[in-house]
C-alpha cells in the first residue's frame, strides 16, 4: 500500500511542475500559434538564476519572482525581437526557437559551469512525513498545493474575465475581434510574457523532484510538456492540468510497477489521444 | 615589357617550386610530433571531459613541451558530446594536423563511431574510460587504458560478495549499452562469489525522475546496485535520500560523479557510505600519483577527479608508446609497440593484453561522512574473450 500512495503522491507532485510547464506552451500554441521549442530552455534559464538568488537570499519566494521574471524577460525579448514578425510561418519559429535552445544551453554553461545546480529548499520545507517504510517530503507537498492554488486562478483568468475572454476569442477568431477594434498584439505579448513566467517559475520549484537543474533539463521538460499539451489540449489550463496530471501519475506508476514501460507511457498516452480525441481531453474545439 | 613579363614569370616558378623546400628546410629538424585529444568540452559530458582534458595535459607539461628531442604539440577539439562532432574532429586532427595518436573521447556512442575510423585510418586510438564490448571486438586501433565497462563493475560484484558478504543485490541501470554492460560485471562478480540478483530495473536514459524506480526496490536485498551516468547521478542520490531509504548502495562504476572530490558534494547524505570501484584515486599509493596530484592541484586548484587521472594515464601512454615506438615509426609499428606496452602508472603496473584492453590496480572506495573516497580494497581485473564472450577473473 505504501508503494502504490508513495508512487502517485511522487507523481501528482512531478505532474504539477509539468503543468506549470505545459500551461503557457499551451496558451502560446492555442493563442498565437507560435511552436516554441525554447519554452524548455526557459524553465532551465528560470531555475538557474531563481536557485541562486534564492540561495543568496535565503528566500524560496524571492528566488520563484526572479526566476519567473528573467525567464519572462528572456520570453519578451525572443517574442518582441524574433517570433513577431514570423507569426505565420511555422517553419521559422521552429528555426529560430530551437536555435534559443542552443544559444541559452550554452550561455548558461559558460556563466554556470556544467555541473548540476542542486535545488533551494529552505529549512523549514526540509522535512519529510513518513508514509509506510517511506519518506515524503515536505517540499513536494508544498509543489502540489502551489498546483492546486494556481490551477485555479489560472482558470478563473481564463475563464472569467475580460482578458480571459479577450484571449478565447483570439483563438477562435482573431480576425473578428480585429473587426471589433481589439487590438491582440498586447494580449499576445502578455500570454508569451506570463507563459514564459510560468515556464521560469516551474523551474524554481521543480528543481526539487527533477534532482536539481542540468544544461539539459530543458530539452527533456519540452518533450513531456508536448505530450501533456496533447493529452489535455490546446489552449486550456483544466486540459493542461489533467494532462499533467494523468502523464505525472501514470509514468510514475507505470515506473513502479513496469518500469520497462516507463519511457514510453507519455508518449503513448499522446498517441491514443491523438488517434481517439486529436482535439485533446478538455482541449478547445473550433468555435 | 615582353621581356619582363617572361623574367616575371619564370622568377614565380621558381619560387614557387623551391620557396617551400627552402622555408621547410630548416624546420623540417623541428618538425612537432602531434599528439590529438577528443573531450566533451561542451554538452552534458562537459565537467567530465574537461577533467581529462586537463588530467591529459598533465602528462603533456611533464615531457617539457619536447619528445624525442622534437617539440611536442598537443592539439585538442571539443566533441560538444555529439557522434557527428566528433567524427568531424577526429578528421581533422588526422588529416590537417596529421596527429600520430588520438587520447579520448568520453561518450560512448563517440568511441563507437571512432573505432572505425581509426582502424580506416590506421590511427592508434586511447580510450579515456572504459570501452564497450563491441568496440573491443571490433575496432582493432582502439585501446583502453581502463579496461572494459564489464571489467569496471567486476570487481565491485567481487567484493559485495567476498568482503561485504552480501547475498542478495536488487540493480538498477540506466538502460543504454553502457549501463547493461557495467551492470553485468557486477552481476558476473557477485555469482561468481555465490551472490544472486533478485530483482533488475532499467531506467530510462537521462531520466531525471528515479523515484518510480527506488519506490519498487525489493527490500528484501541486501544491497541496491544502481549506475547512474552524469547528471543521473544528482537525481538518483537526492532521490534516494529523499525517500530514507535503508540500504548499502554499491554502484558498479561511479559515474563519473560519486568518487569526484570536486562534485559529490552535492549527490546529497544519500552519496555516504556508498561504494564503487573508481578509474583512479588521488589517494591510491602508486608510483607519481603524488607528483600528479600536486601538479594537478598547482595548476587547476582541485584535486584531479577519476576522469583526470584516466586523461593523465592515457596521455602517458600514448607518450610511452611514442618514445618507444621511436621517430620514423610506422603507425603499424606504433600500434605493435603500444599494445606490448607494460609501464608503471598511477594506476600501478599497468599493460595491454591481446585485445588492447589494459590490466590495472583499480580502487574499490567507500564514500565517508566527509565525502573522501577512501580506498577500501584493490583488485586486478583480468579480461580475456572465449568463444566471443568476455570472461573476467581477478589476478592473484
Amino acid at each position: 500500500m505504501d508503494v502504490i500512495a508513495i508512487s502517485v503522491l511522487s507523481g501528482l507532485s512531478y505532474g504539477v511542475v509539468l503543468f506549470l510547464v505545459a500551461a503557457g506552451l499551451s496558451f502560446v500554441l492555442g493563442l498565437m500559434g507560435i511552436v516554441n521549442i525554447a519554452h524548455g530552455a526557459l524553465v532551465m534559464t528560470g531555475a538557474y538564476v531563481g536557485i541562486h538568488v534564492a540561495k543568496a537570499s535565503g528566500s524560496l519566494i524571492l528566488g520563484g519572482l526572479a526566476g519567473a521574471l528573467l525567464a519572462g524577460l528572456v520570453g519578451l525579448i525572443i517574442e518582441r525581437g524574433f517570433l513577431r514578425n514570423l507569426y505565420k510561418f511555422q517553419l521559422e519559429q521552429i528555426l529560430v526557437t530551437f536555435g534559443f535552445v542552443y544559444i541559452l544551453a550554452n550561455l548558461h554553461l559558460w556563466v554556470y559551469g556544467a555541473w548540476p545546480l542542486d535545488a533551494f529548499v529552505p529549512p523549514v520545507l526540509s522535512g519529510s512525513v513518513a508514509i509506510g517504510r517511506f519518506s515524503f517530503s515536505v517540499f513536494r507537498i508544498l509543489i502540489m498545493c502551489i498546483g492546486a492554488v494556481l490551477c485555479p486562478i489560472l482558470w478563473w483568468i481564463q475563464d472569467r474575465t475580460r482578458i480571459g475572454a479577450v484571449i478565447r476569442a483570439g483563438m477562435d477568431d482573431p480576425d473578428m475581434l480585429a473587426v471589433m477594434g481589439i487590438n491582440l498584439r498586447p494580449v499576445n505579448i502578455a500570454v508569451f510574457f506570463t507563459a514564459a513566467c510560468l515556464a521560469g517559475f516551474a523551474g524554481v520549484i521543480g528543481a526539487f523532484p527533477l534532482g536539481g537543474v542540468t544544461i539539459g533539463l530543458g530539452q527533456e521538460m519540452m518533450f513531456l510538456a508536448v505530450a501533456v499539451v496533447v493529452v489535455g489540449g490546446v489552449g486550456s489550463i483544466q486540459g493542461a492540468f489533467a494532462g499533467a496530471l494523468i502523464i505525472g501519475v501514470f509514468s510514475s506508476v507505470a515506473g513502479t510497477y513496469l518500469p520497462a514501460a516507463a519511457i514510453f507511457v507519455p508518449y503513448f498516452l499522446m498517441v491514443i489521444i491523438l488517434i481517439f480525441r486529436p482535439q485533446g481531453l478538455l482541449g478547445r474545439t473550433e468555435a | 615589357m615582353r621581356q619582363f613579363v617572361k623574367w616575371q614569370a619564370l622568377l614565380f616558378v621558381v619560387l614557387a617550386v623551391f620557396l617551400p623546400a627552402l622555408l621547410s628546410g630548416p624546420a623540417r629538424g623541428a618538425e612537432s610530433i602531434k599528439i590529438g585529444g577528443l573531450f566533451e568540452l561542451t554538452g552534458f559530458l562537459a565537467p567530465i571531459g574537461k577533467d581529462a582534458q586537463q588530467g591529459a595535459q598533465i602528462a603533456i607539461d611533464q615531457e617539457g613541451g619536447k619528445l624525442l628531442g622534437r617539440p611536442l604539440e598537443f592539439i585538442t577539439e571539443d566533441t560538444a558530446t555529439d557522434v557527428a562532432t566528433t567524427m568531424d574532429k577526429a578528421r581533422k586532427l588526422v588529416e590537417v594536423n596529421k596527429v600520430k595518436i588520438i587520447v579520448g573521447p568520453i561518450w560512448g556512442e563517440s568511441t563507437g563511431a571512432l573505432g572505425g575510423y581509426g582502424d580506416k585510418v590506421q590511427v592508434p586510438l586511447i580510450g579515456v574510460v572504459p570501452l564497450n564490448l563491441t568496440t573491443i571486438l571490433q575496432n582493432k586501433w582502439s585501446f583502453s587504458t581502463v579496461g572494459t565497462d564489464e571489467s569496471t563493475g567486476y570487481p565491485m560484484g567481487v567484493y559485495a560478495g567476498e568482503k561485504l558478504g552480501f547475498k542478495t543485490a536488487s540493480t538498477i541501470g540506466s538502460d543504454f549499452e553502457a549501463g547493461h554492460e557495467f551492470i553485468g560485471g557486477f552481476v558476473q562478480g557477485f555469482q561468481s562469489k555465490g551472490g544472486k540478483i533478485i530483482q533488475q530495473q532499467w531506467s530510462p536514459p537521462g531520466t531525471n525522475n528515479m523515484m518510480p524506480f527506488l519506490i519498487a526496490v525489493n527490500s528484501q536485498a541486501d544491497c541496491l546496485v544502481p549506475w547512474w551516468p552524469g547528471g543521473e547521478s544528482f537525481a538518483g542520490f537526492k532521490q534516494l535520500n529523499e525517500l530514507k531509504l535503508k540500504m548499502a548502495i554499491l554502484e558498479p562504476e561511479d559515474g563519473g560523479i560519486l568518487a569526484n572530490p570536486v562534485a559529490n558534494k552535492g549527490l546529497g547524505a544519500g552519496a555516504i557510505g556508498a561504494y564503487a570501484p573508481v578509474l583512479y584515486s588521488h589517494l591510491a599509493n602508486t608510483p607519481g600519483n603524488k607528483e600528479f596530484v600536486a601538479a594537478y592541484q598547482k595548476k587547476y586548484n582541485v584535486l584531479p577527479s577519476p576522469l583526470a587521472g584516466c586523461g593523465y594515464i592515457s596521455a602517458k601512454m600514448a607518450i610511452e608508446g611514442l618514445k618507444k615506438a621511436g621517430l620514423d615509426a610506422s603507425s603499424s609499428k606504433l600500434k605493435d609497440v603500444l599494445t606490448n606496452l607494460k609501464m608503471e602508472t598511477i594506476h600501478g603496473p599497468t599493460s595491454f593484453n591481446k585485445w588492447r584492453v589494459a590490466i590495472y590496480t583499480a580502487p574499490i572506495v567507500k564514500i565517508d561522512e566527509n565525502y573522501v573516497p577512501q580506498i577500501v580494497g584493490e583488485y586486478r581485473t583480468k579480461t580475456d574473450v572465449v568463444n566471443g564472450k568476455f570472461v573476467y577473473s581477478i589476478e592473484k
